[in-house]
């Protein structure tokens, strides 16, 4: 199969940095958009996206011959580990001081379904939170939010890859370990779940769906 | 059925569905059912979570782009409005430390650029120390072309540093801009893409496009425009110059600015023209496009500007401060030509690594030097970085390709920039090349010396960076050949101290290793394809190349420096002061003298381990040891060198008795001893040594015969006149004449030895006078010879002149003149001939109408020559002494008023160099002993105060002299002198 993966992996092994420059300013909208989904909020006032991936690529401008000698992921989702590696070791040393046992936790585990979960829950309430946006989406979040907690890890975690993070299908396969078939599938099941749970929570207490 | 690699189709149908709703459509769920409905149901299970999750994430995003809510505590995202005395006006740019922004510093009402750390930095203890410490190295720095920092601060909880906001464009963008085609040009977007991309966040290189953009930069480097140019231009359209938003902007420029399309830099560029009854198609044509014809004007703007940087950097070197970051984004340059290095922004100390002990790999990576990448750092890493961004704008493209960008070890040397543009000046791509070497041993070791060899190169004289000779190549070719390679370090230097000395000697030795070259290259071409690279040899050899650049360039520099003031001994001629003579050595600094040693440290342990092969060549660097030692004024060592090296060519000359060449090598170094000795007062060893050349020619009758072994032996006997007259005579005698000076009497009959002397003088002068005569015959435009039988024609005259026959010393003078006159006819443009004769023509034998033309014309001569080279000394120097020569005439036939008024522009001259060479014994001497005279005059005419004065001034200079010089007999002889002639004047 050939896919725009093979072609970047030539591309930077024939440019080197300033291919990896290109690269990683095509990702960067998706970088920042899956970073500022697992960013803590408590640290949001003081960090932001754009400072942890200016971060991530002195990393990756780093550890890029070591990626190039021995690629067994694509190149994006390379980036994209290593943009979560960064930010939790951002986390880590923000929260050094006031450590908190079940957020190391979390945090040790940001891109797996814990720290997903603690992501989706941690946006809805910042949108519950936000004053514009309470009286209108307040309920549909909360639904939401009680749908996807009742949901198993991986499901939950294909569809924060697939709809927060934005990412194909290749790539959640791809991080998933599962071929591109069964991430496919998967997803479709954890759609068509997430749509029944929402439609029971909505039978039951919920106002009318629109 | 789908494949195992095949996405369900509904997933297909899904991620379509969620495109749409991300990208603000409301696709409607039955649609999808209805189109596709073999999978409506599925559909129908489906997508309604997707609608619900991904309106969720796209609430999200809008959040996220409106930026972060007010209750918040202040971000870069959310800057406030104001930090302390400062009004944000807008982000300029964005790095690696933070953000800058235009800022108002409402107290001063004035624009500044203000870098403030990203949260993410003010997070960390460590880099908030970096920043801290950044700022106030920065700060510390005071430099004409160093953009300057005014203050640190912190308000809100953010730390920032306010600086002056430069009106300019990157060199950056300038190079983007020439290499950019001519129909993408005009785009002003595309130009903030170029800034962004460069990574750049200096505090002006932003694109604010109604300023002084990068076209009028580069019509300026193009030299079509002048920064004058420029200024009227932006004056005319009335566009802010000040960096003041508040006045309304030219107007055209801003509706091009709104219509995005057109670069409203070129626009008003358009406009000036038109207004100036230009075509404004013109512009067109000269806009630089991608084959842009970079013209000399632009290589020696380019140089200017690297050379004003290379100054900055070196002032902030030597406050200890590192750039780091040196490259095109940060070297802004602005509407007057002036170029500002931005963003000392990784600088440290670098004497003191307090926070980057981890070797962390900061900068630009396409720019940091190889060692950098390591994680080590010095002066060096920012010549290297300096000379990158050179080649880039030479080139218009990087130096270093983007594969190799990260690599430390196989980043490859950078390819000829004249390979790329024929039309870059040689000199100038040598200067380049040279600050770009892989190894810091081979750049320019300070730029300092990056920027003299900058303006050598923009004064058209000749560089000191060396390209690469075929006889280097032959030093590299024995360094790739396995059986040379296997030598030690210490002969590999031997052999490429002897290429580099041979560039200094012999040439015919030169031709015939020419000769070698050649086969070497043959055979280095054979070996060349069969070569397998051994690690280890080559680690070895990398080792030994770098010990020996660094020698070669100790050795040429000391070597330049020796050669520019070897004159000073010709003077010595004209001085003839027999206290004088040790005083040679005065003139090298001790820096050099210990540069020197060094390197003759590694002669010593070269000569121990010659090789049989090397012999000559060996025997050639001893020699050459000899010379600087001599030079420098260690002549027991010289004689010790000089005498290694006789008996190597003798081995040689004994096993190869048909080559006469080390008879003459032999010949030569004998008159080197012969020099070293008479300087050393030891004149029977030089009579002595004479002799001896005078054996060593006679075993090899070719030799003897030739016009080179003529030569030796005519020179050598020359010198010895020449020695022999200078110590003739006593200093008191010559003293009573009408002034101290050299005019030698002729009145007083010459005791029985110094008569003998004189005829035996007066023979040897006859035999080199007659052996430069025939040589001449031979090859009468020979200029060594010519200039060698002047000499000689000079000592017939004093020689004559001391034998009382008045007829043949003017005889003889006058053909001495000839000859100099001669040769100035036929080389005007040459100093050192018009320096000779200058010289000679001070060699005055009498008070006739005659010498006093002469001297005048000697006057004018040093005139001219002090105007052409106002910093060399020699020349000044010899201006001085005409000056008090002329005077002395002047003085002699009762002029006195005149006489004084000269012997003071004297007196000018001499303290000037006596204070610039506080070492140089000679200007001490020049300078009392003209004071000495300043004081006859006064005395003559009746002004014992200014007599007085004037002799205490010169006493007070030889009592300061006598506690700091070697030779405290001469002077306190001299300062005796000068005592009783202020005892006789009273209190």
């Amino acid at each position: 199969m050939t896919t725009p993966h093979d072609n970047e992996l030539e591309l930077l092994k024939d440019g080197g940095q300033s291919a990896l420059a290109t690269l990683f300013s095509n990702y960067r909208d998706r970088l920042e958009r899956i970073v500022s989904f697992r960013l803590d909020h408590r640290i949001r006032g003081r960090i932001d996206a754009a400072d942890i991936l200016q971060e991530a690529f002195l990393q990756v401008s780093e550890r890029l011959p070591a990626f190039l000698e021995s690629s067994d992921v694509s190149f994006f989702v390379w980036l994209r580990q290593q943009t979560l590696q960064t930010l939790i070791d951002i986390h880590r040393r923000e929260f050094r001081q006031k450590r908190d046992v079940n957020r190391e936790i979390h945090f040790a585990s940001a891109g797996t379904s814990g720290g997903t979960s603690l992501s989706i829950a941690q946006f809805l309430i910042d949108h519950v939170t936000s004053p514009s946006q309470v009286a209108v989406h307040a309920e549909e979040m909360q639904w939401l939010q009680q749908a996807l907690n009742s949901m198993n890890e991986v499901d939950r975690e294909v569809l924060a890859l697939r709809h927060f993070e934005q990412l194909g299908n290749n790539q959640v396969a791809e991080i998933l370990g599962l071929t591109p078939t069964a991430a496919s599938n998967r997803y479709l099941r954890a759609a068509a779940r997430l749509s029944e749970i929402m439609q029971r929570l909505n039978s039951g207490s919920g106002p009318a769906k629109k | 059925m789908v494949s195992e690699d095949e996405q369900h189709p509904v997933d297909q149908l899904a991620e379509e569905f969620a495109e749409r709703i991300r990208s603000g459509e409301s696709p409607q769920i039955e649609d999808y059912c209805r189109t596709h409905s073999e999978h409506a149901e599925m559909i129908r299970a489906v997508f309604p979570s997707i609608q619900i999750v991904e309106r969720a994430s796209q609430r999200e995003e809008q959040h996220r782009r409106s930026g972060e809510s007010e209750s918040r505590p202040p971000s870069i995202v959310s800057m406030p409005q104001t930090l302390g005395d400062f009004q944000l006006i807008r982000e300029i740019g964005r790095g690696g430390m933070g953000v800058v922004y235009e800022a108002l510093q409402k107290s001063l009402k004035r624009h500044v650029a203000l870098k403030v750390i990203s949260a993410l930095i003010a997070g960390s203890e460590k880099q908030l120390r970096r920043f801290r410490r950044e700022a106030e190295s920065v700060a510390s720095l005071h430099h004409s072309n160093i953009v300057p920092v005014f203050g640190i601060g912190e308000d809100h909880g953010l730390q920032y540093y306010a600086m002056q906001l430069i009106d300019g464009v990157t060199l950056a963008e300038i190079v983007s801009h020439l290499r950019r085609p001519p129909d993408s040009s005009f785009s002003a977007k595309k130009d903030t893409d170029t800034v962004a991309n460069s990574g750049n966040h200096t505090p002006g290189g932003s694109s604010r496009s109604h300023r002084f953009g990068s076209n009028e930069a580069v019509l300026q480097l193009l030299g079509m425009m002048s920064a004058a140019d420029v200024n009227l231009l932006q004056s005319s359209l009335s566009v802010d110059l000040s960096g003041d938003l508040s006045k309304t902007p030219d107007p055209l420029a801003v509706t091009k600015m709104q219509d995005g399309d057109a670069d409203p830099a070129s626009a008003a560029i358009t406009r000036a023209n038109a207004a100036t009854d230009d075509d404004s198609h013109e512009l067109h044509q000269l806009r630089p496009a991608e084959d842009v014809n970079l013209n000399r004007s632009y290589f020696r703007n380019i140089a200017r500007l690297i050379a004003e940087v290379a100054n900055a950097v070196d002032y902030a070197h030597r406050q200890g401060i590192l750039h780091r970051d040196l490259k095109p984004a940060n070297l802004i340059l602005d509407r007057d030509g002036t170029i500002w290095v931005a963003d000392f922004g990784l600088a440290r100390q670098a004497d003191m690594d307090g926070v980057t002990q981890t070797g962390e790999i900061v900068g630009t990576l396409r720019y940091m030097a190889p060692e950098q990448l390591r994680g080590q750092a010095d002066i060096r890493t920012d010549i290297y970085a300096l000379g990158l961004t050179l080649y880039e704008l030479l080139a218009l493209k990087p130096a270093v390709a983007a594969p190799q960008v990260l690599d430390a070890h196989g980043r490859k040397s950078v390819a000829p920039l004249r390979s790329i543009r024929p039309e870059i000046p040689a000199d100038l791509e040598t200067i380049t090349l040279k600050a770009c070497m892989l190894e810091p041993e081979r750049r320019y070791q300070s730029a300092r010396e990056f920027e003299a060899d900058l303006h050598r190169f923009l004064e058209d004289r000749p560089i000191h960076a060396r390209r690469v000779t075929p006889v280097e190549r032959l030093w590299r070719w024995s360094k790739r050949n396995p059986q040379i390679a296997s030598l030690s370090a210490a002969t590999l230097f031997l052999l490429f101290m002897i290429v580099v000395i041979l560039g200094f000697s012999n040439r015919r030795i030169q031709k015939a290793l020419n000769a070698r070259n050649d086969q070497y290259e043959r055979a280095e071409k054979n070996l060349s394809e069969k070569t397998v690279a051994l690690k280890n040899v080559e680690l070895e050899r990398a080792r030994a190349e770098m010990n020996l650049n660094l020698a070669i360039a100790a050795f040429e520099e000391v070597f330049n420096n020796i050669a520019a003031r070897g004159r000073s001994e010709s003077l010595l001629d004209a001085l003839s002061d027999e206290e004088l003579l040790p005083a040679t050595d005065a003139v090298l600094s001790n820096a050099d003298v210990t540069l020197l040693e060094t390197l003759l440290g590694f002669f010593d342990r070269l000569a121990a381990e010659n090789s049989k092969d090397l012999s000559t060549e060996s025997a050639a660097a001893r020699r050459r040891v000899g010379d600087i030692q001599q030079q420098l004024g260690r002549l027991e060592n010289a004689q010790k060198s000089y005498r290694i090296a006789l008996d190597a060519y003798r081995a040689i000359s004994s096993k190869n008795s048909d080559d006469g060449r080390p008879q003459l090598a032999q010949a030569e170094i004998l008159h080197q001893l012969m020099l070293t000795s008479m300087k050393r007062g030891e004149l029977v060893t030089a009579i002595k040594t004479l002799d001896d050349l005078r054996t060593v020619l006679k075993e090899n009758s070719v030799v003897a015969e030739s016009t080179d072994g003529k030569y030796v032996l005519a020179t050598a006997i020359n010198s010895l006149v020449s020695f022999g007259l200078r110590t003739m005579g006593d200093p008191r005698q010559r003293s009573k004449g009408p002034l101290p000076g050299r005019i030698i009497s002729t009145t007083e009959a010459l005791s029985p030895t110094l008569a003998e002397r004189v005829r035996r003088e007066t023979e040897a002068n006859r035999e080199s006078f007659e052996i430069l005569q025939s040589l001449i015959m031979e090859k009468p435009l020979n200029v060594a010879y010519r200039i060698e039988l002047a000499q000689a024609t000079k000592d017939k005259a004093r020689l004559a002149q001391l034998s009382r026959d008045q007829k043949q010393a003017d005889e003889a003078m006058s053909s001495a003149i000839k000859i100099l006159e001669d040769l100035h006819k036929e080389f005007p443009t040459s100093d050192r001939f018009k320096y000779e004769l200058a010289e000679t023509l001070l060699t005055v034998l009498s008070f006739r109408p005659a010498d006093m033309q002469r001297l005048m014309r000697s006057q004018q001569l040093c005139r001219e020559l002090v105007e052409a080279h106002p910093t060399v000394p020699e020349y000044r120097s010899l201006l001085a002494m005409s000056l008090a020569r002329v005077a002395g005439m002047q003085f002699f036939q009762g002029r006195t008023e005149r006489a004084e008024e000269m012997l003071r522009e004297s007196v000018r001259h001499q303290e000037q160099l006596a204070d610039q060479f506080p070492d140089v014994l000679l200007y001490q001497f020049s300078l009392v002993r003209t004071l000495q005279q300043l004081a006859t005059v006064y005395a003559d005419d009746k002004r014992p105060d200014q007599a007085k004065e004037t002799l205490d001034s010169a006493i007070a200079r030889v009592d300061s002299l006598s506690s700091r010089t070697r030779f405290r007999g001469p002077v306190q002889q001299m300062l005796t002198r000068l005592r009783e002639s202020r005892e006789k004047l009273g209190d």
